[in-house]
């Protein structure tokens, strides 16, 4: 049995990292100069093809959604299928609907606390600071890969790397890969990304903006 | 004072009765020709074969708070075997474990590594997908007319009805040794629940309802996204 302890905020972070790895945008060919190429970067909207692949599956299980992304700490995570799942950070708030037999509902914040440990991490990344979590060893390779690997055992036993692919266009991510194991994966593909088009800020406050007042 | 004692007993008695003294609903013997039929139906709802399942699974826990995942399930009812990996939205693998005959967990995140919430959420799947094993079936219907199925447990384990409570709808009670409500699983089949399966047909259920009762009592809510045969051979 691989029982894992101590990984409840990992857990949490990863669900994060997932939504937020889009952000390492404006390619550089190092981790210093990465930062500075992404200062244009106000805001970045995209949809997303996610594929979960289990050793179990012989077809990978897919997922569709969107991401909002406003500089420098809002971010909106949305499913849209298999099943609708919304994450909102706005002001350092933090909120998740989930879809129930009445609707959309909000998870309770003490739910969400483990996730708000990370947040502000993943908001330095945004701004292009990849190496600043002492947990992650971050590395830049030559083929446009930001490589992420935990330092931690305990973190490692949950996820063993994560990978971003970057296009060739500073500001676009091709594909994020997250390794839990070497049968276990998931592939989040990017497109129709749009970059500084200007997002309403409800999108990052409501569940549905300019429909839904919940 | 001899007044003030006996209302005291009974009082006592009461709530005795209330706390213990539990019983299950009569069942009225049918005629032979619906006594087979419901008989059949019983049994057609429990899996034949060997599947694999994926559903969106919605947690409503005590607390009041809500949690959604994917589930992904195989189960060889004859065997008695499933597989269950769980899955955050995200995609991130916060259970994944087997049972047969004794459970044993691969891999987990807390809370999904203790082995109580295993232990549980394998018999939540046994209880909705495989037909308990019994010593006698009692079918016959309730007083209100519902077909029922009631198993006696092989192992002493207390009873499991299916209540066949309407058109497409089935409901499935486990009750303890001393005949105390446990679980309800209220079951949906396509029409009355939409299947996401190609042309809605269904044999596997498209809705699942999972009632725990209790001092910790909670809900499962399944919603079936994908089913499969699996090859009656297949190792898990």
């Amino acid at each position: 049995m691989k029982k894992i302890s101590k990984n409840t905020e990992y857990a949490a972070f990863l669900t994060v990292l997932l939504a937020c790895a889009v952000f390492l945008t404006g390619w550089a060919d190092d981790l210093e100069t990465l930062k500075e190429k992404v200062t244009f970067v106000e805001s970045i909207q995209a949809d997303f093809t996610q594929e979960k692949h289990l050793e179990m599956l012989d077809q990978p299980l897919i997922s569709k959604g969107a991401l909002y992304f406003q500089a420098p700490r809002s971010l909106r995570w949305e499913y849209s299928r298999p099943v609708r799942s919304v994450l909102l950070m706005h002001n350092n708030e933090i909120r998740r609907y989930v879809r129930t037999d009445s609707g959309m509902k909000a998870q309770k914040s003490r739910s969400l606390e483990a996730m708000r440990v990370f947040l502000g991490e993943i908001c330095m990344w945004m701004q292009g600071e990849f190496d600043a979590n002492p947990d992650l060893e971050a590395r830049m390779k030559s083929d446009r890969r930001v490589v992420l690997t935990p330092k931690d055992p305990a973190m490692a036993e949950v996820i063993e790397r994560i990978e971003l692919r970057l296009t060739d266009t500073p500001g676009v991510i091709d594909a994020v890969a997250i390794h839990e194991s070497s049968t276990s994966y998931t592939n989040i593909r990017f497109h129709d990304t749009k970059i500084n088009a200007g997002i309403e800020s409800a999108v990052f406050q409501e569940l549905d903006p300019g429909r839904d007042k919940q | 004072m001899h007044l003030v004692r006996g209302v005291i007993l009974l009082a006592a008695c009461a709530l005795l009765c209330i706390s213990g003294c539990r019983s299950l609903a009569p069942i009225q013997p049918a005629s032979s020709a619906l006594h087979a039929d419901t008989a059949r139906q019983c049994r057609a709802h429990f899996l034949a074969r060997p599947r694999q399942l994926v559903q969106s699974l919605t947690a409503y826990l005590p607390d009041g708070d809500v949690r959604d995942a994917i589930a992904v399930i195989r189960i060889h009812p004859e065997a008695g075997r499933i597989k269950c990996v769980i899955m955050s939205v995200e995609g991130l693998v916060l259970f994944d474990g087997e049972y047969d005959g004794g459970v044993s967990i691969r891999r987990a995140v807390p809370p999904f590594d203790e082995k109580k919430f295993a232990r549980a959420m394998f018999a939540d799947i046994r209880l909705a997908f495989i037909s308990p094993e019994a010593e006698n079936v009692q079918v016959g219907t309730l007083s209100g007319g519902t077909p029922i199925c009631r198993y006696a447990r092989s192992d002493g384990k207390g009873f499991v009805e299916v209540r066949l409570s309407g058109a497409d709808r089935l409901e499935i009670r486990r009750y303890t040794s001393g005949k105390k409500l446990r679980e309800t699983v209220n079951i949906c089949y396509p029409p009355a629940c939409g299947s996401p399966l190609p042309g809605g047909a269904g044999e596997i259920p498209a809705k699942i309802d999972i009632f725990h009762h209790g001092l910790f009592d909670y809900r499962l809510e399944l919603n079936l996204l994908e089913a499969k045969e699996l090859p009656r051979t297949e190792k898990q």
